[in-house]
């Protein structure tokens, strides 16, 4: 997150977060929308390996991520590149940028890779291996804790207003 | 013996004490060891390794002999429970996993959906206070470990047999049991009812509702939650997510994925907490840097808020349940702070605790299997493999779908409906050669007569494969969106009549009557697989009104089958004589005709030759079979595995207004009586509805005036 920030205190690009619309339902993860992505990567969802041209073998170790990043930057940097193409490889580059940060990030990354097994596989299949490596991840007590501190709260409220009723 | 093996390699246990400091994990396991040992309590030292904990979780060995299960011996009402700490619960849930697998593998059953909810049949044991407060299980065949934890451990092994425990929560049987459950999605609204007359009453004890994500997918359940919501009353519902919606949970290539987007929102709802916990990572961070990265940072925040308030408030927080979860449901510790957090509230209001679970949880032959074991028969418990006897026949559900595929393989328009019962229709062959002209709908019978009705009004021939006692939930889809219109939807009714071990909520007792009843239907019934076959072909070459044909459970008699499985169209409205006689003639109406033919066998053993004859029909009647049956004997029996109302009612109120009534014939008409019947072996069902072989015969000598004789068969 910390980086996002600095990109984004920089980037023009902020722009309002749209709901990104998948086929699989409405409540699609909006994790793209919160960087502030820009509408075109919707029409196709970009991969972040694929565009750091990692190749898809799993443990890909954080040395190989950075040398690609680096290597691809110096590419694509609107600096670098001709005038005419400057829209296109500023649009290439954050990308690129995007990509570094999820995978980059640990936690992030772990995140990332398993909305690419809900949005390959079908809707149940894909889950199930991956449920169970970050299963526990996912059953964080904290959750539950907090919604029971929610209801513990709304119980009171509750009970004060019948007894206000009453 | 038993102080001897409570020190265990004491070499070990000594060097440990001498060296310091100790390796803790090499205290760890002695001290784990001897915990074990110190609460089984018995001098077999090699039973307690049987059950034993390690770190990531508690292992079974299933190789041997059923291993000791002392903790659950001590259990036989959920109060000897409540004194029990975490780590007693959770060997007591490995305990009851043991007692299930070795009793479900000498008496069949539902095997893996119970091994599922065995932490959760725990943990609420242990935190409320039942009977008092009520657990409802939807559908009811998880509750094994509810009956074993209440009483009934000793009777598990006559599960589903006659006059055994039944295989579903049954009232009658149990103080334990608050609601009677079979067909599934019922569970919440009973619960919320029995919260409303808590309420009403002043009464001040929990319900609890478990409710599973393929019950989900009904419709009822989403109007009680919608009513629970606007009623406002303290009800906790306990979702179950296994991810497995329909049955068996498996198509013939491999798990299924389950049906509906329901499925998928739910899966969302597990991504979900991963954001919660990047909202809660951006917010410490945006303290940290402060100041200039503040707009940025709120803006940030509100993105996240919304990201989050979509997933969170889901679908059942806008329907006014608060939502809680996931949960891991095999964490028995977490369950119980949980439950005991929630049943501390005053008022909550209605409560959605989200847990997931494995179908068939440790028991490894079950977790890998590809229909998870559901509904199994005796197996052996080291390999899980089951003991199915060899038949010479297959069942008349294999018969139906072998013959709808070949009418399927002339005929492009045919296809086929069912309600999350792929294994039980028989339509997962169906499924997997014409993958696209198959539907399965979840579990929504409505909804899946309906859409027939939208596929037939557009040219289709959609064949609906329901099971009768199912069918009864589409019903009035059934009278105003087909037969009304007068739309060629064709009604496959599985497990008609009496079904045996899963008793009367599976019991199709009702469907001749209530689809002969239609003016539109033309209800048909096949005696043995060759009809079956011949009137499925009948039902795709009716095209102008709606059919329906039933069939039972079981398997076929033997009859000669088609060429190539492919049948023929029967002339609609014409029965056959099967068997010449005199004096008597018996008119049997679907599989049942096959008890008429023993019953004439025995017959001719006493020199008494009946005509034996097949209706096919109910609707259209064959008038003139009747008639001709009417004027040539003094007595017609009709006989047919239905309530009253049936096709006796038919015929009955056909040789009434023919006048034949008026006249010298003597009219018996012999139905399901009028009442229930219990689960048990189909044969002895069928001896208690009176409808076996021996009553008919019984029958037929008490109205020739030779009672006595009725009682000498056997």
């Amino acid at each position: 997150m910390e980086i996002s920030f600095q990109l984004q205190s920089n980037n023009p690009m902020l722009q309002k977060a749209r709901p990104k619309k998948n086929s699989h339902s409405s409540y699609m993860i909006q994790t793209i929308s919160c960087r502030g992505d820009g509408l075109e990567s919707h029409a196709k969802k970009a991969n972040f390996y694929e565009v750091l041209s990692l190749g898809s073998e799993n443990n890909i170790d954080l040395h190989d991520i950075k040398k690609a990043y680096r290597s691809m930057a110096r590419q694509f940097h609107p600096d670098v590149c001709a005038p005419s193409a400057k829209e296109e490889s500023t649009r290439k580059f954050i990308e690129l940028q995007k990509a570094y940060e999820t995978l980059s990030d640990p936690v992030l990354r772990q995140m990332y890779d398993y909305q690419l097994s809900l949005a390959d596989s079908s809707l149940g299949l894909g889950v199930e291996g991956f449920c169970m490596e970050v299963k526990r991840s996912i059953f964080q007590r904290e959750v539950w804790e907090e919604q029971l501190r929610g209801l513990h709260k709304r119980s009171q409220t509750r009970r004060e207003r019948r007894s206000m009723q009453n | 013996m038993a102080v001897f093996s409570v020190f265990v390699r004491p070499n070990q246990y000594l060097s440990s004490c001498l060296i310091p400091p100790p390796p803790p994990k090499l205290n760890h396991s002695c001290r784990q060891q001897l915990s074990v040992k110190a609460s089984a309590g018995n001098s077999d030292g090699e039973d307690c390794k049987l059950i034993r904990k390690e770190k990531d979780g508690w292992k079974i060995n299933y190789s041997g002999e059923k291993p000791g299960t002392p903790l659950l011996d001590t259990v036989k009402y959920p109060a000897h429970m409540k004194n029990l700490s975490t780590e007693d619960l959770e060997q007591l849930a490995a305990e009851l996993r043991v007692d299930i697998v070795y009793s479900v593998s000498q008496s069949g059953g539902h095997l893996s959906s119970s091994l599922g909810v065995v932490e959760l049949a725990v943990a609420l044991h242990h935190v409320f206070n039942t009977p008092d407060d009520k657990i409802i299980w939807d559908v009811g065949h998880q509750a094994y470990p509810h009956k074993i934890l209440t009483g009934r451990r000793s009777k598990m092994h006559t599960v589903r047999k006659t006059s055994g425990l039944a295989g579903f929560p049954k009232r009658d049987e149990s103080v334990y049991d608050a609601f009677g459950a079979g067909h599934s999605s019922t569970s919440i609204s009973a619960g919320l009812g029995m919260a409303v007359a808590r309420d009403l009453l002043g009464k001040n004890n929990n319900i609890i509702s478990v409710i599973g994500d393929g019950a989900m997918t009904a419709g009822q359940a989403y109007e009680a939650m919608n009513n629970a919501g606007y009623l406002d009353s303290n009800l906790i519902v306990i979702l179950n997510d296994n991810k497995q919606v329909s049955l068996p949970t498996a198509t013939l290539d491999g798990p299924a994925t389950p049906v509906g987007a329901l499925s998928s929102a739910l899966t969302k709802l597990q991504a979900s907490t991963q954001f919660r916990k990047l909202r809660e990572a951006a917010k410490s961070i945006t303290k940290k840097i402060g100041g200039q990265t503040h707009e940025v940072a709120a803006k940030v925040d509100e993105y996240a808020r919304g990201m989050i308030s979509a997933s969170g408030s889901t679908l059942f927080e806008e329907l006014g349940l608060y939502y809680i979860g996931p949960v891991d449901g095999h964490n028995v510790a977490d369950l119980v702070t949980i439950f005991q957090r929630v049943k501390a509230m005053p008022a909550p209001g209605p409560v959605l605790i989200h847990i997931m679970t494995e179908k068939g949880k440790g028991y490894p032959p079950a977790e890998a299997a590809a229909d998870k074991m559901h509904g199994v028969v005796k197996f052996d418990p080291k390999t899980g493999k089951q003991f199915k006897t060899k038949s010479p026949t297959l069942t008349y559900t294999q018969y139906f779908a072998e013959s709808l595929i070949k009418e399927a393989e002339i005929d492009d328009k045919i296809v086929a409906i069912h309600a999350a019962m792929g294994g039980g229709t028989g339509l997962n062959y169906f499924q997997k050669k014409f993958p696209d002209r198959c539907f399965d709908v979840g579990i929504a019978e409505q909804h899946a007569v309906t859409f027939a009705a939208g596929l037939a009004a557009e040219g289709l021939k959609p064949f609906c494969a329901i099971y009768s006692s199912f069918l009864q939930r589409g019903y009035d889809q059934v009278i105003h969106d087909v037969d009304l219109q007068k739309l060629p939807v064709r009604f496959a009714m599985d497990r008609a009549g009496l079904v045996g071990a899963d008793g009367p909520t599976h019991c199709g007792a009702f469907d001749i009557t209530y689809m002969a009843c239609l003016p539109n239907m033309v209800v048909m019934a096949p005696s043995d697989e060759a009809e079956l076959m011949n009137m499925v072909a009948t039902a795709a070459a009716i095209d102008d009104r709606p059919s329906c044909f039933r069939f039972p459970r079981g398997n076929g008699i033997g009859a000669l089958l088609p060429v190539n499985n492919k049948g023929t169209p029967l002339e609609v409205g014409k029965g056959r004589i099967l068997m010449e006689g005199s004096r008597v003639a018996i008119l049997g109406y679907g599989s049942i005709v096959q008890q008429c033919v023993e019953a004439a066998n025995k017959l001719k053993t006493r020199d008494i030759h009946v005509t034996v004859a097949d209706a096919r029909f109910c609707k259209p009647l064959d008038t003139e079979l009747i008639k001709q049956l009417a004027r040539e004997h003094e007595i017609l029996i009709t006989v047919e595995e239905g309530s009253i109302g049936g096709f006796g009612s038919h015929v009955s109120h056909f040789l009434s207004l023919s006048g034949i009534l008026d006249g010298p014939l003597k009219l018996r008409a012999m139905v399901l009586p009028d009442t229930y019947i219990d689960h048990g072996a189909p044969q002895d069902q069928l001896e208690e509805a009176g409808l076996s072989s021996r009553h008919i015969s019984a029958t037929v000598l008490s109205l020739l005036g030779r009672p006595k004789e009725a009682l000498q068969f056997n």
